[in-house]
């Protein structure tokens, strides 16, 4: 029962607000029954993105694997949903889903119509944060898996975020250092409803050298592109308790890109 | 704390950096004392552990380090290391430092360098993965066919007990198509998955082991070293929110490992 009542959203909201044990997400809403991270995708005549659309089903009650229908909803930096793929997919199916039919860069949901009495009986809701290809020219697909629970839809398609904020702001470092690359990017999305504001700041030996303030949309993305000159690490900041940006870091023949 | 690793290859041209912090990424969300810490270097060579204090990191601060800066009795060996407080560590074997907690789970940079590029990957190994019996199922996407492309599965395994125990993995794709591997514990494990994709280009591999685990991980490069990626593939848990992930968990383990 004191589980039950200190982990409910409006428990999770005050801790969150007076950061007493901070929590990064929310439950969803009754009936929001498909979860999904929030990936990034980018897209013109010298880059591509590939989805590896995976059979959920199969990846967490194999024996009890389904046909699942598959809706991909795909947003433009700005936050406008510019398409929705839609695909039946069999169990241990794999589709390989390319952004080459679009341009510029966003970011994209895969939900899933899989929810089981499994799922019901242990309070569990399924997620894709599966695997994302990123290609340059001719070389290999990079690859980055998903790692947030960004949104859940009900079946109206009614959208609830699940990523929490506080009131105050909250700094994230990526466990990384630039000073082996020439230029690096910050790629960071917002599945809020609302304005997502965050600061980079740029640290030459652990010394501040540079500060700057974003702001991105509602399901909009910002892509920050740096010079590494001399930059050892980076912090971000903001109200998101769990500010994860995506990092591509550019080398001389290829580039790098990982969740930060 | 965690413990991390480099990712050694076959090919001389590669070789392998960690970006090593001593702090975690959220602070707000950890628990964890600002100080400086040791980082100390641990190798088996199947009888007892080898280790040595590398360098010392002052609190909040990082850096970068290659495995050709370790002793040179080091370098050819599968090196686990980790962060200890300069009154908490011990020399004998791998220390578990319990009191640290972290969300996200404190990781470091592990990359693979060619002469013109790198890739990497945040990761890290639980402390539990060295005292528990773990075994395997790891389903990946990642396989990429073309002529000029070479794919190789790591598999990242350390257990507390110095012995290097062989085991098999096996490997099979959509079409059945089975290879099995000799690896052993203690080890950053490697092979070359040209010969299981020659037969069928299936890009869904499932590699299991029923009597040890680790952290499978994914390379993919191009002949010539000019372009590279790296990823691990997510334990079941991963593809669950909330619950009771760990009983999905199981019936994914009891489906392919039966």
């Amino acid at each position: 029962m004191i589980k039950k009542i200190i982990s409910n959203n409006y428990t999770r909201r005050i801790r969150n607000f007076f950061s007493i044990l901070p929590t990064p997400y929310y439950h969803p809403k009754k009936n929001f029954l498909k979860v999904s991270d929030f990936f990034f995708w980018s897209s013109n005549k010298n880059f591509n993105t590939k989805f590896q659309l995976v059979n959920l089903s199969s990846n967490i009650s194999p024996e009890n694997a389904v046909i699942e229908e598959v809706s991909i909803w795909i947003y433009n930096s700005d936050g406008i949903k510019i398409k929705q793929k839609d695909f039946i997919i069999n169990p241990f199916e794999l589709k390989e889903v390319e952004f080459n039919d679009l341009e510029g860069y966003g970011s994209f949901f895969v939900f899933h119509d899989f929810y089981s009495k499994d799922l019901k009986d242990k309070k569990s809701f399924a997620v894709d944060r599966g695997y994302v290809g990123y290609k340059k020219n001719n070389g290999v697909w990079s690859y980055m898996h998903g790692n947030h629970n960004a949104c859940a839809i009900d079946h109206k398609q009614n959208i609830q975020c699940l990523i929490a904020k506080s009131f105050k702001h909250n700094s994230y470092s990526p466990q990384v250092r630039f000073n082996d690359c020439s230029n690096f990017s910050v790629i960071l999305n917002n599945p809020l409803k609302s304005k997502l504001k965050f600061n980079i700041s740029l640290y030459t030996n652990d010394k501040l050298v540079e500060n700057y303030h974003h702001k991105i949309k509602p399901f909009g993305t910002k892509k920050v592109d740096l010079n590494a000159n001399n930059i050892s690490s980076l912090n971000l900041n903001s109200k998101i308790l769990l500010c994860r940006p995506i990092i591509l870091k550019e080398y001389s023949s290829y580039f790098d890109i990982f969740h930060g | 704390m965690n413990f991390f690793f480099f990712l050694d290859h076959t090919d001389n041209e590669l070789c392998s950096q960690c970006d090593i912090f001593n702090y975690p990424a959220a602070r707000h969300l950890s628990v964890y004392d600002s100080i400086d810490r040791l980082l100390i270097a641990y190798y088996s060579d199947g009888i007892r552990w080898h280790s040595k204090i590398i360098t010392k990191i002052a609190k909040e601060e990082s850096l970068s380090l290659n495995k050709n800066e370790l002793p040179y009795n080091f370098q050819d060996k599968s090196v686990i290391f980790s962060l200890y407080p300069e009154t908490d560590f011990n020399l004998q074997y791998p220390y578990i430092q319990k009191k640290v907690k972290s969300i996200p789970s404190w990781r470091c940079n592990i990359k693979i360098m060619s002469t013109n590029t790198s890739t990497s990957y945040q990761g890290d190994i639980p402390p539990n993965f060295l005292t528990k019996n773990l075994s395997l199922v790891s389903c990946s996407p990642m396989l990429q066919f073309e002529e000029n492309i070479d794919n190789y599965l790591y598999l990242i395994n350390f257990t507390a007990d110095p012995i290097k125990k062989n085991f098999t993995l096996t490997s099979k794709n959509q079409f059945h198509s089975s290879v099995s591997f000799n690896f052993k514990t203690n080890t950053i494990n490697i092979i070359n998955l040209s010969d299981l994709i020659k037969d069928s280009k299936s890009n869904f591999l499932i590699t299991t082991s029923r009597d040890h685990g680790g952290i499978p991980i994914y390379l993919s490069k191009t002949k010539d070293n000019t372009s590279m990626s790296l990823e691990h593939t997510h334990p079941p848990t991963e593809y669950l929110f909330l619950g009771n992930r760990f009983y999905f968990q199981k019936l994914k383990k009891n489906f392919y490992l039966k």
